[in-house]
């Protein structure tokens, strides 16, 4: 691999930030971290990742926002988001569709999981 | 005694006349004038009983005297009597006057007259005071009766005092009143009622009245509330703020009730008015101010009731709201937790030995179990929200049993238990939501296999039932139970310790693990049954169970086969009742085709996808058979009359233009909620009868 592939998990939760981050980059990803919706906006814009794993419920920006600001840019809207939620999904996947995300993760989740829809996306 | 005014300016006769009428034979006072104006004034004021007018007087004129007294002599019901000469008398007077006495005076004559005019008079009198009672007992008895028709249909306190002081005000038109309300201890109102304003002076003897009249009532002992000048509030109502009373007033006459049903106490009504009140007054006042103490209790009886109510249902959302709160705030933490043991574990972060993984392995164990026991709390507080979605779909529900019980396989083999499923392959299909009779599954197995000692066996069975089948005894906590002809039921169970009877019915009660010995062995929330039982419900089933201790347990459910129309009516329901609580319309629109029809014009509407009908995400169409007709029956939400008459144009035309109207056999008609009927029977038979008007016209 000569290229690491990016990612961006935005997340007001340091700790679950961390820990993913960990992981991630264990499997030799390159992890970019914001901790508020305004700062991980900004920052996908500056980094354009490779994939996005975003917070539901977060200061400044939430993250359905975040999705409809980016799927709405040419720029960007190829970059896959990963929405992650404290929520019943039912409540969250209608709002997701019109706004554009690609996957789904119920707090509390599976680093596994996480990381094997992240290779869904970055390993074809 | 009776007062006559003599007109006359003989001397000599009147002397007579005095003597006659002031002697023995009658006893009346005698005053003369010859002062038009002064026996004018007389008349009117009605401060005689009779006048006799002399004939032979000059001045004044007799016959324009006569004239002027007329009619208020009618009025005060004064007699008069003419006293004339019999060849020459004036006809004018003698039409005037009542009676006629001819000169030379006879004594007698003249003393029968008196009397007998003065008999008449005070026998008009009594009949008209008599009758002026009358009408006002009528009046307050008319008053009295609207009072209490008022009082009966009103639950609020102010305004069932309101009433109450409209009706004595108008019986008997009092200068003031005022009420003393308990609303509670220290808010109690004074209510005056007054013709004129009121001196700050009376203001506050009333007060002190108040107060007064309302320790007079009880014993000292046992006086309800200590009242104080300070927790009194005045309420004043002024008629006509033109003058002003004062302290007089309170010699007024008054009337003076306490409002109170038994034990009860309201409050207190005194009245004053400036003429004294008659026994009918009393009467009315007692009366009034008793019939409004039974809808005071009767109001605040009520207003307790809603009271409690409403703290009630802020108590129910308040629990929903924190159970949904604080398991979303619990999950951040746990993934955490869940993530950072994950990694320990996979050994990225480092070497873990033995030791270290048996216990990382325990905190993950619990983790795991911790955030089963938050979905449970979240799923229960949505369920009974009425928040949960369901995904109803026609299946077969041995799919979803059959994985369950897959599933548990290995566990039920680690523990040495047989599990065995006896599924009856011709079960009918049904309405479910297939994950959620997944967790149901899922929990009734797993209970088994806890409750269940190793070697033991566990049986799912599947199979088709009627409604006769259901042993409804066993089914409990349900209000108004519906039953559907046929059932798919779905029992499971167990060899294992089996439940006490007094303990059956707390299986299914949130937050209740039955007491027993292996009860801390087997951990959980009890919330599984609970749930269990709202999601069966939801499906518009039923769950319950069977036990006997140290033999086993059988949980058993059963979800209804319905036909299309029962579903599509079940879906009516639940639209109608959303449509309810935000006042959205809701139409039908009913389409019936004969069975032989030679082009089938439904199924030609389906293959078009209703194209011509305004079609929403939450249109809801059925297709059934029912007495050898074909019935297409579709619900459209929020449509109004507008769209009513828009999509019976649009069949309309659909159908003239088809070339031959006639190969086409259908009616159609539309029902609207709320306008047709407010379930969805009544609009199911509305729109039948619509279309047998149909065929008859």
């Amino acid at each position: 691999m000569s290229v690491s592939k990016k990612i961006l998990i935005v997340d007001d939760e340091q700790d679950i930030v961390e820990t993913l981050k960990f992981m991630l980059e264990a499997q030799g990803y390159e992890c970019f971290c914001a901790y508020d919706g305004e700062a991980g906006l900004s920052l996908a814009k500056e980094i354009i990742p490779d994939l996005m794993i975003l917070d539901v419920m977060m200061p400044k920006i939430n993250g359905y926002k975040i999705s409809r600001l980016l799927k709405y840019d040419t720029k960007y809207k190829d970059i896959p988001i990963i929405m992650v939620t404290a929520r019943s999904q039912e409540d969250d996947k209608i709002i997701g569709q019109e706004t554009g995300v690609n996957e789904y993760i119920t707090k509390p989740f599976e680093l596994d999981e996480v990381i094997s829809k992240v290779k869904e996306y970055l390993d074809k | 005694m009776s007062k006559i005014l003599l007109v006359s300016q003989d001397t000599q006769q009147k002397e007579l006349i005095v003597n006659v009428l002031t002697g023995a034979k009658s006893s009346a006072t005698l005053i003369t004038s010859v002062d038009e104006s002064a026996i004018l004034n007389y008349v009117e004021k009605g401060q005689v009983d009779m006048v006799i007018i002399d004939e032979d007087t000059t001045s004044p004129d007799t016959v324009i005297l006569a004239k002027k007294l007329h009619s208020s002599a009618i009025k005060e019901n004064v007699a008069v009597a003419a006293l004339v000469n019999y060849d020459t008398c004036n006809t004018d007077l003698l039409r005037l006057a009542n009676v006629y006495i001819t000169k030379p005076i006879n004594e007698k004559i003249l003393c029968s007259c008196v009397n007998g005019s003065l008999k008449l008079k005070k026998a008009i009198d009594t009949l008209s005071t008599n009758n002026s009672e009358l009408a006002k007992s009528l009046y307050q008895l008319d008053v009295l009766y609207n009072t209490s028709m008022q009082l009966a249909g009103s639950l609020d306190k102010q305004k069932l005092i309101n009433i109450m002081l409209d009706g004595l005000e108008k019986s008997l038109s009092f200068s003031l009143s005022y009420i003393l309300v308990f609303n509670d201890e220290h808010n109690i109102d004074l209510i005056i009622n007054s013709l004129y304003n009121i001196s700050p002076r009376l203001e506050h003897s009333l007060k002190l009245r108040a107060i007064l009249s309302y320790r007079a009532l009880f014993d000292k002992k046992r006086i309800p509330y200590n009242l104080n000048v300070n927790d009194i509030k005045v309420i004043k109502n002024i008629k006509h703020p033109i003058e002003e009373y004062d302290l007089n007033i309170l010699k007024f006459d008054n009337l003076f009730a306490p409002i109170n049903v038994g034990e009860k106490f309201f409050g207190l009504i005194e009245v004053f008015r400036d003429s004294d009140f008659t026994q009918e007054d009393t009467t009315c006042f007692q009366t009034l101010s008793r019939q409004v103490s039974l809808p005071l209790e009767n109001a605040s009886l009520y207003e307790e009731i809603k009271n409690t109510n409403t703290k009630l249902e802020r108590l129910e959302r308040l629990k929903s709201e924190f159970i949904s709160i604080v398991s979303h705030e619990l999950r951040t933490p746990l993934t955490a937790i869940k993530n950072s043991l994950e990694i320990c574990l996979s050994g990225k972060a480092g070497d873990v030995s033995s030791i270290m993984d048996n216990f990382l392995n325990m905190a993950q164990r619990n983790v795991t179990r911790l955030s089963g026991i938050i979905n449970d709390l979240l799923d229960l507080s949505k369920v009974e929200a009425g928040k949960m979605d369901f995904k109803f779909e026609k299946a077969n529900i041995n799919t979803p049993v059959e994985f369950m019980k897959n599933t548990f396989d290995s566990v039920a083999k680690d523990k040495n238990i047989d599990l065995i499923l006896e599924k009856d392959e011709n079960l009918s299909l049904t309405y479910f939501d297939n994950q959620r009779i997944e967790q149901v599954m899922s929990n009734l197995i797993s209970n088994a296999i806890k409750f269940t000692n190793e070697n033991g066996k566990i049986v799912v069975k599947t199979e088709n039932i009627n409604e006769a089948d259901i042993d409804k005894s066993l089914i409990f906590g349900v209000e108004n139970p519906v039953f559907y002809k046929h059932y798919v039921k779905i029992s499971v169970k167990d060899s294992g310790i089996g439940i006490a009877p007094e303990d059956l019915k707390k299986v299914f009660d949130q937050f209740q693990q039955i007491e027993n010995p292996l009860n801390r062995k087997n951990g959980g929330t009890g919330l599984g049954l609970p749930i269990a039982k709202q999601l069966i419900e939801a499906h518009r089933g039923f769950i319950w169970v069977e036990s006997e201790l140290n033999r086993g347990t059988t949980f058993s459910f059963v979800i209804p086969v319905l036909s299309e129309k029962e579903k599509f009516i079940i879906d009516m329901e639940k639209d109608i009742s959303k449509a309810k609580s935000c006042s959205h319309s809701l139409l039908l629109l009913l389409i019936e085709e004969k069975k032989d029809a030679e082009n089938s014009f439904i199924s030609k509407i389906r293959e078009d996808k209703i194209s011509i009908i305004r079609k929403t995400a939450n249109t809801k169409i059925v297709y059934y058979d029912e007495d050898d007709n074909n019935y297409l029956a579709i619900l459209i939400p929020e449509a109004d009359k507008f769209a009513q008459s828009f999509i019976e144009k649009k069949i309309e035309s659909f159908v003239v233009d088809e070339q031959d109207k006639e190969k086409y056999d259908i009616l159609y008609s539309t029902a609207l909620f709320p306008d047709v009927g407010n379930s969805a029977q009544d609009l199911m038979s509305s729109a039948k009868k619509l279309l047998k008007e149909k065929v008859e016209a």
